[in-house]
C-alpha cells in the first residue's frame, strides 16, 4: 500500500457542500447514493454537473476539502478495480451529455463524456456509421465511462478496441484545468497520445469530459454461428481450422463451462459486411466444420445473439469474475488449469472467452455452501499462477463486496509500477480521482 | 565509452560524424560529438547509466529518415544510434506476434513474416531503409494504413531503457496488461522517453486478394472530390493515395511505369479482403470515381504490375531529384471532405511564394505531403520554403486538421504547437515527459516550444536522394 494513504487528509464534508451550493452543482438524492453504491459502500454524496466549467470547480472544491471523487457515468461498472481507500462522492456526468459534433462525410464523432453509449450509436446510426466498440450494456454505459474502464466486446478480434478508436480527449485534471490531446481528424501525431493514458485508467488520472471517435460504416448484413464441441481438445483443433481459412471473421468466441466433464462447449463465429461476402463465409465455415451441426442467425436474431455475448460479462451474479490475458495459444492449457481449481475447491464456473484474442473471462459461481474467505484467495493466485505460467496475467473484475477485501485485485508484480504511479503523482498529486480503485493501490 | 560497446561501436571522426548531422529533413543540421552504437538492451542501459552520470544529454536515433529533425542533436552531444541492435527475436505465427530489436528494418519484419501468410501492416514509403524504433517513435503510417491502423494499432509492448538507465517492459505478449497505457503514450513520443530497444508488433494475415485501381482525372481537386466522396460512402479501401500532375511527370520521367503524363492527377485506390466481395467494392469504387469526372480508370492485371504500381509511389520522392536540387516534404491533414479546399489552398500559397509544390499522399485519411521544390544555394527561395510550409501547416489547421499526421513536430515544428494546444495542454503533455526523463535530458529541445534552441543552423546541403 502507498505511504500516502498515512496522511490521507479527513474530508470537510459540510465545507464542501456550502462550496458546491455556491457553484450551483446540483447534488443527487439519497437514492442516487444507494444507486451508486460501490462494493457494498455508499458514497456520501452523488453530483450532477452541467458543464465542463462545473466539473473543474467540483475538482477545486474537492481538492481543497479533502474529498475524494469517483468519476463516474451511470454506475453500471463501477465494481471494477479496487476497493475505494477513503468515503468518496461520485462525481456524475450523467448532465453532460451532447453529440457535439458528428461528420458522416469524415467518419468521426465528438461526444460528451456522458452520453450513453446506445444513444451515440443510434445518432451516428443514421448515417449509416457505428462506432465498432461493443461495451456491456450500452443502454446503462457512458462514453467517459467505457474509455475509463476500456470496456471491449467480442468484435475487438476484427475492429480493435476503444485506444484503436479514440482520436481526441478533453480531460479536466485532478486541478480543475481542462486538457486535451488529439483532434478531431483520424491521423494525428502532434504531441503525445495521452488519450491512451486515460483508457483504461479507471478514472484515477483525470474526468474525461469530451471525446472523439473514428467511425465504421454499418454492416449491410451480420450472422452468427454456434458450434457446439464435445469437448477443448475438439475445440482446439476447430480453432485451428478457423485461424487458417480463408475467412475474416468479425468475432471468435469460446464458452464453456467448468468442469467441461459431460457438457458442451460452444465456438461463435460472427461474419459481417456485404450480404455476399457474408453468405460465402458461412459457406467456408460449414464446409469447415463438415456435417457438424452448426446453428446460424442472421438479421435480428443474429443482433440478440450479439448482444447477450456483449453482456454475458456483466449480467449474472458471481462469487467472482475473473479475467485472464493469454496468448491466444495458452486457452486450452488455462481452461484445464481451471478444471484443476475447480476440481480442488469444488467450485463451478462459466468462461467466454476472445478466442482470437487470449482474453478469458471466468465467472466463479458462489457454492451452495458458503466459502470461505480463504479458498477465494487461494482461488484467485492459484489461477493467477496458472496464467503466469502461460506468459499471462489475471486480475480480479468482480467480487462478492464479502470477499472483496481479501483479495489481491490486480496482481503483484505489475510491470513499470513506479513509472505508473509517478503518472499518478504528476496528474493527481493530492489523490482526490477514486483512490485506491487502481493498481499498485493508486 | 568503448569498455561497454567495443572499439567499433563508437563513431568520432568529425567526417564519419558528418552522416549523423541530420535526417530527412535537411534545412537544419547539426553533428553529435560522438555516435554510439550499442549490440543489446544491457549495453544500452549501461550507456545510458555513464551518460547520466556524467550528466551528458543524448538523442536516439534509428536510421535516420524521419522527416521532421527528431533525431537533430541540439545540445545532446552523444547520439544512441540502434543500427546494430537489428535482430528479429521470435515470430510466432499461431499467435501472430514478432519481437523485434529496435534497429531491425520495418519490411524485413513483413519479409520473415510472409512465408506464414502474415505481415506487418505499418508501411511506410521508407519502409526499405526505416527501423521499428522510428516507427514506434513516430507512429509512422503508410499507404495501407488506412484500413488497418498506424503503428500504434500494432505494437503489443515494447522495452524501454530510461534515461537513467533503468530497463522497464511497458505492454507485452499479451493484450489487456493491467495498468496504464504507458506503451500507447510511448508510442508516437519522438524518442523523448528514452530508448526503445525490442518490440512486441502483432502480425496480420496477408489478404485473400487485392484489387488495385488507378483512376485518372484532369485535376487534383477533381480526384480530392472523389476521395471524399468514396470515404463518405462508406467504403474503406486498404489504401487511398493521390499523385498529382508534377509528382506524375517525375515519376513516370524515372521509372517509366506507364502514367498518364498529362493527366492532372491520378489515385491509387486499392480494395482488399475476401477474393468474393472485392469486385463489387471495386466497382463502387469505380463509379463513385467516374461521378467525379475520372477520365480513365484502369486496373492492375496481376501482382507484377500491382507491385510495379507501389514502387513508384513508395519511391516517388527519390524521383524529385530530377526536378530541384532539394525539396522539402510537408505533412500536414485535414479532415477528408476538406481536401478539395486544401488543394486549392496549396496551389495559391505556391503561387504567391513563386515556389513549385508537388502532392503525393495519402488522400484516404485526409493526410497531405506538399512537397516545395528548392534550391538551397538561394537563400532567398529558401526561406520562402519554410514561409510557404508554415501557411499550408496553418491552413490545415483552420480547416480542423493537424500540423502532422505521420512525420512527427520534432524540431520542424515546434513553433506550430500553441496553434492547435493551449499552454495548458503542452504543460500537461511536458509533465508526462518528465515522468519518464525527469532531467530532460534524452532528445532535449524536441517538440515543445518551451524548448529552448541552442542549434546554430548550418547551411543545408543537398538533399540525399532515397
Ligand atoms: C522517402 C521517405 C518516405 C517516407 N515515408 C513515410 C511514410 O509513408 N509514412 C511515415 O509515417 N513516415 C514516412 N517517412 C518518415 C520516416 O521514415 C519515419 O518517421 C520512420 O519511422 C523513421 O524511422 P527511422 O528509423 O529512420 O528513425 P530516425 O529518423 O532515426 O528517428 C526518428 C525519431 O525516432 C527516435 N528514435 C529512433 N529510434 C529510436 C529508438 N530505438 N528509441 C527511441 N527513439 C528512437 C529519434 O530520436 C527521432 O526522434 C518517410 C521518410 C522518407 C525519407
Amino acid at each position: 500500500m502507498s505511504r500516502t494513504s498515512l496522511i490521507e487528509p479527513v474530508p470537510a464534508w459540510d465545507g464542501f457542500d456550502d462550496d458546491l451550493r455556491l457553484s450551483r452543482v446540483a447534488a443527487g438524492t439519497p437514492a442516487d447514493c444507494a444507486r451508486f453504491t460501490i462494493d457494498g459502500i455508499q458514497p456520501e454524496r452523488v453530483l450532477f454537473p452541467d458543464s465542463a466549467e462545473q466539473v473543474c470547480r467540483i475538482l477545486q472544491i474537492a481538492s481543497v476539502r479533502g474529498v475524494a471523487l469517483v468519476p463516474a457515468g451511470f454506475g453500471a461498472h463501477l465494481g471494477l478495480g479496487g476497493s475505494l481507500l477513503r468515503p468518496f462522492a461520485v462525481l456524475s456526468l450523467a448532465a453532460i451529455n451532447a453529440l457535439v459534433d458528428h461528420q458522416p462525410a469524415n467518419m468521426t464523432v465528438t461526444a460528451q463524456a456522458g452520453m450513453r453509449v446506445a444513444e451515440l450509436q443510434d445518432a451516428v446510426a443514421q448515417s449509416g456509421q457505428w462506432l465498432p466498440v461493443e461495451p456491456p450494456l450500452p443502454e446503462a454505459t457512458s462514453v467517459g465511462g467505457m474509455i475509463s474502464a476500456d470496456l471491449n466486446g467480442p468484435s475487438r478480434f476484427s475492429q480493435g478496441t476503444v485506444r484503436d478508436l479514440l482520436i481526441g480527449i478533453t480531460v479536466a485534471r485532478a486541478d480543475g484545468t481542462i486538457v486535451k490531446s488529439g483532434g478531431r481528424v483520424v491521423k494525428n501525431v502532434a504531441g503525445y497520445d495521452l488519450a491512451k493514458l486515460y483508457c483504461g485508467a479507471l478514472g484515477t488520472l483525470g474526468v474525461i469530459v469530451e471525446a472523439t471517435f473514428k467511425l465504421r460504416a454499418l454492416p449491410a448484413a451480420v450472422t452468427v454461428a454456434r458450434i457446439p464441441c464435445s469437448d477443448m481438445l475438439e475445440a482446439r483443433e476447430l480453432l485451428e481450422r478457423i485461424r487458417t481459412a480463408p475467412l475474416e471473421p468479425r468475432l471468435i468466441e469460446l464458452l464453456t463451462p467448468v468442469p467441461t466433464a459431460g457438457s458442451d462447449c460452444v465456438i461463435v463465429v460472427g461474419f459481417s459486411g456485404s450480404e455476399e461476402d457474408v453468405a460465402n463465409q458461412q459457406e467456408t465455415l460449414r464446409a469447415l466444420v463438415h456435417g457438424k451441426m452448426i446453428e446460424e442467425r442472421a438479421g435480428k436474431a443474429a443482433a440478440a445473439a450479439l448482444a447477450e455475448l456483449r453482456d454475458a460479462n456483466v449480467r449474472g451474479e458471481a462469487l467472482l469474475k475473473l479475467k485472464a490475458s493469454l496468448l491466444p495459444t495458452g486457452l486450452p492449457a488455462f481452461v484445464s488449469a481451471l478444471e484443476d481449481a475447480s476440481a480442488e475447491h469444488g467450485l463451478t464456473m462459466a468462461v467466454q472467452a476472445h478466442a482470437g484474442n487470449g482474453i478469458v473471462r471466468v465467472h466463479v459461481r458462489r457454492p451452495e455452501a458458503e466459502a470461505t474467505h480463504r479458498s477465494a484467495g487461494t482461488l484467485v493466485e492459484e489461477l493467477r499462477a496458472g496464467a503466469a505460467a502461460l506468459g499471462g496475467v489475471l486480475i480480479v473484475e468482480q467480487a462478492a463486496p464479502d470477499i472483496k477485501p481479501e483479495l489481491d485485485i490486480w496482481g503483484g508484480e505489475i510491470e513499470a509500477l513506479p513509472l505508473m504511479r509517478r503518472i499518478k503523482n504528476a496528474l493527481d498529486p493530492k489523490r482526490v480521482l477514486s483512490p485506491g480503485r487502481f493498481v499498485g493501490g493508486i | 565509452m568503448q569498455d561497454i560497446v567495443g572499439d567499433d561501436g563508437v563513431v568520432s571522426h568529425p567526417t564519419e560524424l558528418s552522416v549523423y548531422d541530420c535526417d530527412g529533413y535537411t534545412l537544419e543540421k547539426s553533428a553529435p560529438d560522438i555516435v554510439v552504437l550499442p549490440r543489446s538492451t544491457g549495453e544500452v542501459a549501461a550507456v545510458l547509466k555513464l551518460l547520466r552520470r556524467e550528466g551528458v544529454p543524448f538523442v536516439p536515433r534509428g536510421t535516420g529518415t524521419g522527416l521532421s529533425g527528431g533525431c537533430l542533436p541540439l545540445g545532446a552531444p552523444v547520439m544512441v544510434s540502434l543500427t546494430r541492435m537489428n535482430r528479429i527475436l521470435d515470430l510466432d505465427p499461431v499467435n501472430r506476434r514478432a519481437v523485434v530489436q529496435s534497429g531491425v528494418i520495418n519490411a524485413w519484419v513483413s519479409r520473415e513474416a510472409r512465408p506464414h501468410g502474415l505481415h506487418f501492416v505499418p508501411d511506410p514509403s521508407s519502409q526499405m531503409a526505416c527501423s521499428i524504433g522510428g516507427n514506434v517513435a513516430e507512429n509512422s503510417g503508410g499507404p495501407h494504413t488506412l484500413k488497418y491502423g498506424v503503428t500504434t494499432n500494432h505494437v503489443l509492448g515494447v522495452t524501454l531503457v530510461l534515461p537513467d538507465g533503468e530497463v522497464v517492459r511497458l505492454g507485452g505478449m499479451t493484450e489487456d496488461a493491467p495498468g496504464y497505457d504507458l506503451l500507447g503514450v510511448t508510442v508516437g513520443s519522438e524518442g523523448t522517453f528514452g530508448v526503445v530497444t525490442e518490440a512486441v508488433l502483432k502480425l496480420h494475415p496477408l489478404p485473400q486478394a487485392c484489387k488495385t485501381l488507378l483512376a485518372v482525372f484532369d485535376s487534383v481537386a477533381d480526384g480530392s472530390a472523389a476521395v471524399s466522396a468514396i470515404i463518405a460512402g462508406g467504403i474503406v479501401p486498404a489504401a487511398l493515395e493521390m499523385l498529382d500532375h508534377m509528382i506524375i511527370q517525375a515519376v513516370e520521367d524515372a521509372f517509366h511505369f506507364g502514367f498518364p503524363r498529362n493527366a492532372g492527377a491520378v489515385l491509387i485506390a486499392e480494395l482488399d479482403g475476401l477474393e468474393a466481395g472485392l469486385e463489387r467494392a471495386a466497382g463502387r469504387v469505380r463509379n463513385v470515381c467516374e461521378a467525379n469526372g475520372a477520365t480513365e480508370i484502369r486496373v492492375a492485371r496481376d501482382d507484377r504490375e500491382r507491385e510495379a504500381l507501389w514502387k513508384c509511389r513508395k519511391r516517388a520522392f527519390g524521383a524529385l531529384g530530377r526536378l530541384a536540387p532539394n525539396f522539402c516534404c510537408q505533412d500536414g491533414v485535414v479532415p477528408p471532405n476538406r481536401l478539395p479546399e486544401i488543394m486549392e489552398r496549396i496551389a495559391a500559397i505556391g503561387k504567391a511564394h513563386d515556389l513549385r509544390i508537388g502532392n503525393v499522399f495519402h488522400a484516404g485519411d485526409g493526410n497531405i505531403h506538399p512537397i516545395l521544390l528548392y534550391d538551397e544555394r538561394d537563400r532567398d527561395e529558401t526561406e520562402r520554403v519554410v514561409a510557404a510550409g508554415r501557411e499550408i501547416l496553418r491552413e490545415c489547421v483552420r480547416l480542423g486538421g493537424s500540423p502532422t499526421g505521420e512525420h512527427g513536430i520534432g524540431v520542424e515544428k515546434v513553433a506550430l504547437m500553441p496553434l492547435i494546444f493551449t499552454p495548458d495542454d503542452l504543460r500537461t503533455m511536458e509533465e508526462v515527459r518528465a515522468v519518464f526523463d525527469p532531467d530532460d535530458c534524452c532528445n532535449p529541445n524536441k517538440i515543445f516550444p518551451s524548448a529552448e534552441r541552442q542549434v546554430e543552423v548550418r547551411a543545408p546541403r543537398r538533399q540525399a536522394a532515397m
